[in-house]
């Protein structure tokens, strides 16, 4: 066996030796690659070489045991040994490929998920793609997100939609009881797994095999156009120079397999079957938890395991397919890994037959089962080769065998696996223990670095298409993708996985689980919020510049808007448009809705609106409305009369129930205080609903008796007279003309609008008129609260009295009549006159004027005047006076007088 | 071990999820239900369309409005819904047709010192429940009197259901039934003699009031909706406020055009 001496020329040469001694004949080419992968390493920690000469040769034997169950594997698939004449071999690629199906979903997202697209459009770009590839679009028909996957030819149709269904908290595929966080997830598990889909999802081959972030910006730069452009080209040919010629035909076939074998397991299920298969619309959030739980089954014991017991058979078997059809999604996750194995393990040089034998001997005990069809294409590509059929059988065992050397995940105590496989070769000795140890070490450093990224590696989970050489070991993308679901966040993928090593593993995983439970139900709407956030503040982007210009402008113009609801009304109209836009543009990458379900979008974005927006307005707002307070005296007004309603005891407001006592008032004070922290009206809303329900809890006092507005009111009123707070009046305005206008009919609503008449009437509490009717200044200010309510329900309504004049018309013969017309606040006296023309009939209006009547004493207005607005000014005024509007003849003065005894209808 | 990992790896994974499943599920309902309860988050998971409706409470103080509406929600009570925090402001949701209608009741102060207060109330109600009493003749004239402010400032095409309650005391009845009817036909409201005590046609004077709601069109449900009308009200408003100032103009614009364009 010269294995010692490959592995220190391999170690020692270069690159460019490796494969002139490749040349020579296949099985050192093999080899070549192999050691080229740990001459990569090697030379990248700069060490192994050194230690790899120092390798005695009775090492020869262990080493060799070592390695074989990876030799082993490598000769079943022999085609890499010619895919590697290209300078890349597997193991390097796998070294360097660190992108994620995840990470390359979330970076072509522009190109795969096209809401926007039309049936025939979707048809038109994937005819013209292979099977499996797939697009996102929302289907106009079914009002909902679908996959719409390209079905292999002889299927019928071209295509087949598969609808997305989106609960408050989830996506999922119809049918599918597998819950997602977000689209992504979604979409990269059923890259993996196809559950309910005939077969597992495709990326286009350009995503599939682009290894750096730059490659898949690219790509995700031509959107939509990637589909016709050249990135986008068959599989077939882009791959073709890395695919040798003669071996392309086993390959091919192999790809046919298990393509037949996708579609075929569809076909022999009946509807019924696949139905069974489900959990029946239990919701499941199945991806980071149970793919882990899973994952540990298997290839967790079996890395365990598999070094110490030489017959890793037994341990390795689970991942042959159950005799029973399987659920779809378990098939193609344990089909994956084994088929890319393969695959890598067709690079690693070809050892000589006996090792095959010897690996069958030692770790193949029982009769091997039945190959399921995964092993049959594997053994077919061996074939090619000239191996045994029994080598395909091997094959778990020895890539179980090889699982600690690559893999483990992270996490894992580092010692363990080497000195394990040691033993499990049968004859370590000590002199060649540190060498390899040096060299397991790194490897294992390597795959851990590499595991978390290469979680939901593409490749592996292409198995039906791809043949490349360059996945990495299966089973640790297996325990990486696992690990990458839990730890959730796709959009800050994270540089590294720093794992302490005094953790035990389940611990770890354990704790993992839990975190990735709380991340992946917490994060999607987290993020969205962040993301929106922090783009707020980039000046780059469109809404960067509408939010920051707006908050700067507001900050620096204090004169720009003229009342307390004013300067609230437009901000609030502003959070409305600029979500408005958000929810259209295409500026949020990726798109909200591949990350949030769509009945929660608009939630999710007024919370962003309430931190990019409110939160660094507040200071601004609070200080506004003080100023416009203390500017029209109404915080005098409400001062002085809190004093009065605080002296007034419970009875005279009404209130014959328990009331708080003075530590409850100082409960509530406390909650009102920590409301006045808060930027967002909700969070507000929230609090002020505790305050509520602490009265109640006084009110009732055990008696089980339910209180409603009779006595609910007054208390509340007794309350907040008791609490004392001015700021209280600003908090009110704030949560009622900030908080989403949807909210307004709820209980936020409905006891925020309590609180607002509670505190009028303590504004309008006068000794002698402690229970008379609001003051028209308040009305004024409810009228205008409700018209922000009734605009934002878009029904125009009578009951928007603010919108209506009374007109009286005097005409000489006639006397008087009263007419009620829509007159809004910007319409001018001339176009009131004209709509008075018309509704009272008058032939010649060049004679007819409106007027004002009040203090018994009559005005012409003038035509560029608005009726509206001098009603409004004459509500406001602190005495209300009688007054009306009538039209009648410029000359008419006379009949003035009459009129004026008359009139009892008007206003 | 070995057999469990014959097994097929499905089952495995279905039955840990299940087992999980519960647990996870509580946990989210214990994350996520004060906020359900404060915000009145729709669950989307039934397949009928929701539709909330306003009912405001009006009548004088005394008539038993809120025993009507206690009645009304505590009967047949659904533990799983979220109470609201007190007796002022009820939901409760029940089947209509395709749709369930979400009634979010609003009770009213009914002294004559809160009058004042009573249209933040009532606007925008789907529909108002007027309470009086049949042993007070007071009640009734109460009750005229509200009508007559929602036929004049109240929502356009409000439903109008009017509650004579105590029914249970009806021998010492001063408002006739006949009376209330012939009211109720002149005005085009519902009419029913309703008993919260004894539990007397609660049900049936809201089935009355579910029965004129028009239908909800399919599309203007929900937050959709709410974007949508918002939308317009944006581009409405915005020519009003346009003459404010000079940055806003800019900004309105902007605005108005891509609200526009995404029309």
């Amino acid at each position: 066996m010269c294995c010692v001496q490959e592995l220190e020329a391999c170690s020692g040469v270069s690159v460019g030796k490796m494969s002139s001694l490749t040349m020579k004949d296949r099985g050192l080419d093999k080899r070549g690659s192999f050691f080229k992968l740990i001459d990569t390493i090697a030379s990248e920690i700069g060490e192994l070489k050194q230690e790899m000469v120092q390798t005695d040769p009775t090492v020869e034997d262990e080493s060799a045991d070592l390695r074989r169950p990876v030799k082993d594997m490598g000769s079943v698939s022999p085609e890499k040994n010619d895919v590697k004449s290209c300078p890349r071999d597997s193991g390097y690629d796998s070294l360097s490929n660190k992108l994620s199906i995840l990470d390359k979903l979330l970076h072509t997202h522009p190109v795969w998920l096209q809401l926007g697209l039309n049936d025939a459009e979707a048809v038109e770009i994937l005819q013209a793609q292979p099977p499996g590839i797939f697009l996102v679009r929302k289907s106009a028909r079914l009002q909902k997100k679908v996959i719409s996957l390209r079905l292999p030819s002889d299927c019928g149709s071209c295509l087949k939609e598969f609808a997305i269904k989106e609960s408050t908290y989830t996506f999922s595929l119809e049918g599918s009881g597998i819950s997602f966080a977000d689209l992504f997830r979604l979409i990269a598990f059923y890259c993996i797994s196809r559950d309910v889909l005939p077969f597992t999802l495709k990326l286009p081959h350009a995503i599939a095999v682009a290894r750096t972030e730059a490659e898949l910006e690219e790509i995700a730069q031509l959107g939509l156009n990637f589909w016709s452009s050249s990135a986008n080209s068959n599989p077939a040919d882009p791959s073709a120079p890395r695919r040798p010629a003669p071996l392309d035909g086993a390959c091919k076939d192999s790809r046919q397999l298990c393509l037949i074998n996708g579609v075929h397991s569809i076909r022999t299920r009946t509807p019924s079957e696949l139905e069974c298969s489900q959990t029946n619309g239990a919701l499941c959030f199945i991806n980071p938890l149970f793919l882990k739980v899973h994952s540990q089954d298997v290839s967790g014991s079996l890395k365990r395991q598999s070094p110490r017991a030489p017959d890793a058979n037994g341990t390795a078997r689970p991942r042959s397919p159950p005799p029973r059809p399987p659920p779809p999604s378990i098939n193609s996750i344990f089909t994956s890994p084994q088929l890319s194995r393969t695959i890598k393990q067709a690079s690693m040089p070809e050892t000589v037959n006996h090792k095959k034998e010897r690996g069958l001997d030692s770790l193949q005990h029982k009769p091997a089962p039945i190959p399921p069809p995964r092993l049959k294409k594997q053994a077919a590509c061996s074939e090619a080769e000239g191996s045994a059929r029994a080598a395909a059988v091997t094959r778990p065992g020895g890539s179980a065998g090889r699982v600690p050397e690559a893999a483990g995940i992270p996490g894992e105590p580092l010692p363990e696996p080497a000195p394990a496989a040691a033993r499990s070769a049968g004859a370590p000795s000590s002199e060649s223990q540190p060498p390899w140890d040096g060299g397991r070490q790194r490897l294992s450093d390597m795959s851990i670095s590499t595991s978390s990224s290469d979680s939901l590696d593409f490749d592996r989970s292409m198995p039906l298409f791809g043949y490349e050489g360059d996945t990495n070991s299966s089973l640790e993308d297996f325990e990486g993708e696992s690990d990458q679901e839990s730890m959730a966040p796709p959009l800050k993928p994270k540089k590294k996985r720093n794992s302490s090593f005094v953790l035990p593993k389940i611990v770890k995983s354990q704790l993992r689980k839990v975190s990735g439970v709380f991340s992946s139900f917490m994060t999607p709407e987290k993020r969205m919020i962040k993301k929106i956030a922090e783009m707020s503040q980039d000046k780059r982007t469109y809404f960067g510049c509408l939010v920051q210009d707006y908050v700067s402008f507001l900050q620096e113009n204090k004169e720009c808007h003229v009342s307390s609801t004013d300067m609230l009304q437009t901000i609030r109209q502003f959070m409305t448009q600029v979500k408005n836009y958000l929810s259209q543009s295409s500026e949020l990458d990726p798109p909200i809705e591949s990350l949030i379900p769509e009945d929660q979008i608009d939630v999710v974005l007024e919370k962003a609106m309430h931190k990019c927006i409110l939160k660094p307005l507040k200071g601004h707002i609070e200080a506004m409305l003080k100023e416009f307070h203390t500017a029209d005296g109404s915080w005098k007004q409400l001062k002085e009369n809190l004093q009065l309603v605080r002296q007034r005891n419970p009875q005279e407001l009404g209130v014959f129930v328990p009331t708080p006592d003075f530590v409850d008032v100082e409960k509530i004070k406390v909650k009102f205080m920590t409301m006045q922290k808060m930027y967002s009206p909700e969070k507000k809303v929230m609090l002020l609903l505790r305050v509520c329900k602490l009265i109640y809890t006084v009110m009732e006092n055990n008696s089980g008796r339910l209180y409603g507005a009779d006595d609910f009111l007054p208390v509340l009123t007794y309350v907040i007279a008791q609490c004392d707070m001015l700021e209280l009046d600003t908090e009110i305005e704030y949560m009622m003309e900030l908080l989403d206008p949807s909210l307004l009919h709820g209980e936020g609503g409905y006891y925020l609008t309590s609180a607002y008449g509670a505190l009028s009437l303590i504004k309008n509490f006068q000794e002698e008129q402690a229970a008379r009717l609001l003051s028209s200044e308040a009305r004024d200010t409810l009228r205008q609260w409700h018209k922000r309510r009734t605009t934002n329900r878009m029904i125009p309504s009578v009951d928007d009295f603010q919108n209506y004049l009374r007109v009286a018309f005097q005409e000489v013969n006639s006397g008087c009549t009263g007419k009620t017309l829509l007159v809004r606040p910007y319409i001018t006296t001339e176009d009131v006159c004209q709509l008075c023309a018309e509704k009272f009939k008058v032939d010649n209006p060049e004679e007819y004027s409106l007027f004002l009547f009040v203090d018994d004493t009559w005005q012409q207005l003038t035509e560029d005047t608005y009726p509206q607005k001098i009603k409004a000014e004459l509500h406001s005024r602190p005495q209300p006076q009688v007054f009306h509007f009538v039209y009648k003849r410029i000359n008419s003065d006379p009949y003035g007088a009459i009129f004026q005894n008359n009139s009892d209808s008007a206003s | 071990m070995k057999g469990m990992k014959q097994t097929n790896p499905g089952t495995t994974e279905s039955k840990l999820e299940t087992v999980h499943v519960t647990s996870m599920d509580s946990l989210i309902k214990i994350i996520m239900l004060p906020l359900q309860t404060a915000l009145k988050i729709d669950n989307p998971r039934t397949g009928l369309a929701k539709h909330k409706l306003k009912v405001c409470l009006l009548g004088d103080t005394g008539v038993g409005k809120s025993s009507i509406v206690c009645r009304f929600v505590q009967d047949h009570f659904d533990h799983n819904i979220s109470p609201t925090i007190g007796a002022s402001f009820m939901t409760k949701t029940v089947p209509c047709g395709n749709e369930l209608h979400k009634f979010l009741i609003w009770d009213t102060a009914g002294q004559e010192r809160f009058h004042s207060l009573a249209p933040m109330y009532y606007r925008g109600s789907a529909a108002a429940v007027i309470v009086y009493d049949i042993t007070k003749q007071d009640s009734f004239h109460t009750l005229k009197k509200w009508v007559k402010e929602l036929k004049e400032h109240g929502p356009e095409n409000i439903v109008m259901a009017i509650a004579g309650n105590k029914c249970d005391l009806s021998d010492i009845r001063e408002v006739p039934l006949k009376d209330a009817k012939e009211y109720a036909e002149s005005i085009g409201a519902i009419v029913v003699e309703t008993s919260a005590k004894n539990a007397v046609n609660i049900e049936e004077l809201f089935q009355g009031i579910s029965r004129q709601i028009p239908p909800l069109d399919p599309h203007e449900n929900g937050n959709n909706g709410a974007i949508k009308l918002g939308k317009q009200t944006s581009q409405t408003e915005l020519a009003t406020d346009a003459d404010l100032d000079g940055v806003d103009i800019v900004l309105s614009n902007q605005l108005s055009e891509l609200a526009l364009s995404c029309m």
